[in-house]
């Protein structure tokens, strides 16, 4: 009997376990590639905890944060590539997410737009030579054509 | 010997040849201070130069054909063009339709004349009642001309702000644009020295008629001529700083490709 109950009790520590197992491998699969990087910012009992989160660029879905306080795990979701710093008051009922989204490559350097269209001026200078040819011309012109 | 009939009939012809010949030179001698006006020949009276009255009456209604034709051209040209204003436009169509309303009269009595004193005095009528070629093309083509600086002008403004707004974008990002923004306020100053250059040429030129001729309408065009040249030169600068002004700013950002 004694033996049956250290079995009885080797079997719900496995079922424990496995428990724990499960629970973590449900998180959320998007996030096996690369799991948050949680810490832990002054996590005591009666002060507000922070807990900063960085995931990666295909991090997506739900994150289970644990501050540690031993109250109900917050859940917090992220966009990917983002920086998310959860403050949960020591309560654990007011939860303040604040999300960062970190430059992207082609966000590095801004474009600055200068396009500006100057074929115009060539037109505009072609016209005007134009007009100048056909003024040239006007001076060059007399009443003359009244002949004896 | 010949007799007197013959004599009388000789003397007869040798005037009206002269007449005839005298049909040009006068109209021209009127306004001989004018070097360019009525530039046809004064010729000398010899055989070869003779002609006879129906000779002279086609040549000066080809004359007036000319002339009707050269407004015809004038007007094409002035209706034509997309740079000239409304109002210039108008009042340049105004001139034409009188002057070619003038000349179909002229043509009319022209045709009907019976004697060369009639020739001569329409001749000299055509001539110096309308300055088709002294006044009314030059001062036609001034104010298209005078019209199409305006319009250049503003349409490198346009350009010439279009630049500025990128100039300034690139400097809100970080470039240093001092070459660019120097170029642009050279084009700037360019654009309104060619503006107040040409600009006001049209207006003081487009009343004036064929009675101003000689003064002040020699004066005149030749004035407005001058400045529009200069307008011209301006423009011609403003064009060589947009474009200084644009490669700088390509220079600042740094990628060609990106403008």
């Amino acid at each position: 009997m004694r033996s049956d109950r250290r079995l009885g009790a080797v079997l719900v520590a496995v079922a424990l376990t496995a428990t724990a197992c499960a629970y973590g491998a449900g998180v959320d699969d998007a996030v096996a590639d690369q799991a948050p990087l949680v810490t832990v910012d002054g996590s005591t009992g009666g002060t507000t905890a922070t807990t900063t989160s960085t995931t990666g660029p295909s991090d997506t879905g739900s994150f289970v944060v644990d501050d540690g306080q031993g109250e109900e795990d917050e859940t917090a979701t992220t966009p990917p590539s983002s920086t998310t710093t959860t403050t949960v008051d020591p309560g654990g009922s007011t939860t303040t997410t604040t999300t960062t989204a970190p430059a992207q490559d082609g966000d590095q350097e801004a474009t600055v737009d200068t396009d500006v269209d100057l074929s115009e001026l060539d037109q505009l200078l072609t016209e005007l030579d134009r007009e100048f040819a056909d003024l040239d011309a006007a001076f060059d012109t007399d009443e003359g054509d009244i002949e004896g | 010997m010949k007799n007197p009939t013959t004599l009388k009939r000789m003397l007869a012809t040798g005037l009206a040849a002269g007449m005839l010949l005298a049909l040009p030179a006068a109209a021209n001698a009127q306004q001989a201070d004018t070097a360019t006006d009525d530039q046809a020949t004064v010729q000398e009276v010899t055989p070869e130069h003779r002609v006879d009255f129906d000779t002279a009456k086609q040549r000066l209604i080809d004359a007036i054909e000319r002339r009707l034709e050269t407004l015809e051209r004038l007007t094409n040209i002035v209706t034509g063009n997309d740079h000239i204003t409304a109002r210039h436009e108008a009042e340049l169509l105004a001139d034409y339709a009188q002057a070619a309303n003038g000349l179909r009269i002229a043509r009319g009595d022209a045709e009907a004349a019976t004697t060369f004193e009639e020739l001569r005095q329409i001749g000299h009528s055509v001539v110096v009642d309308y300055r088709i070629y002294l006044v009314v093309a030059p001062k036609t083509h001034e104010v298209v001309a005078s019209d199409t600086v305006v319009d250049a002008a503003d349409r490198m403004d346009g350009i010439a702000n279009e630049l500025g707004a990128a100039i300034d974008r690139a400097e809100q990002a970080g470039y240093d644009v001092t070459e660019a923004r120097r170029w642009l306020t050279v084009a700037r100053d360019e654009i309104g020295e060619g503006r107040r250059a040409g600009g006001p040429v049209a207006d003081d030129v487009i009343g004036l008629q064929a009675s101003d001729y000689p003064d002040p309408a020699k004066g005149a065009l030749s004035e407005g001529k001058r400045r529009l040249e200069n307008a011209r030169i301006d423009l011609r600068e403003a064009k060589v700083a947009l474009e200084k002004s644009y490669a700088a700013l390509q220079d600042a950002v740094g990628d060609p490709a990106d403008v």
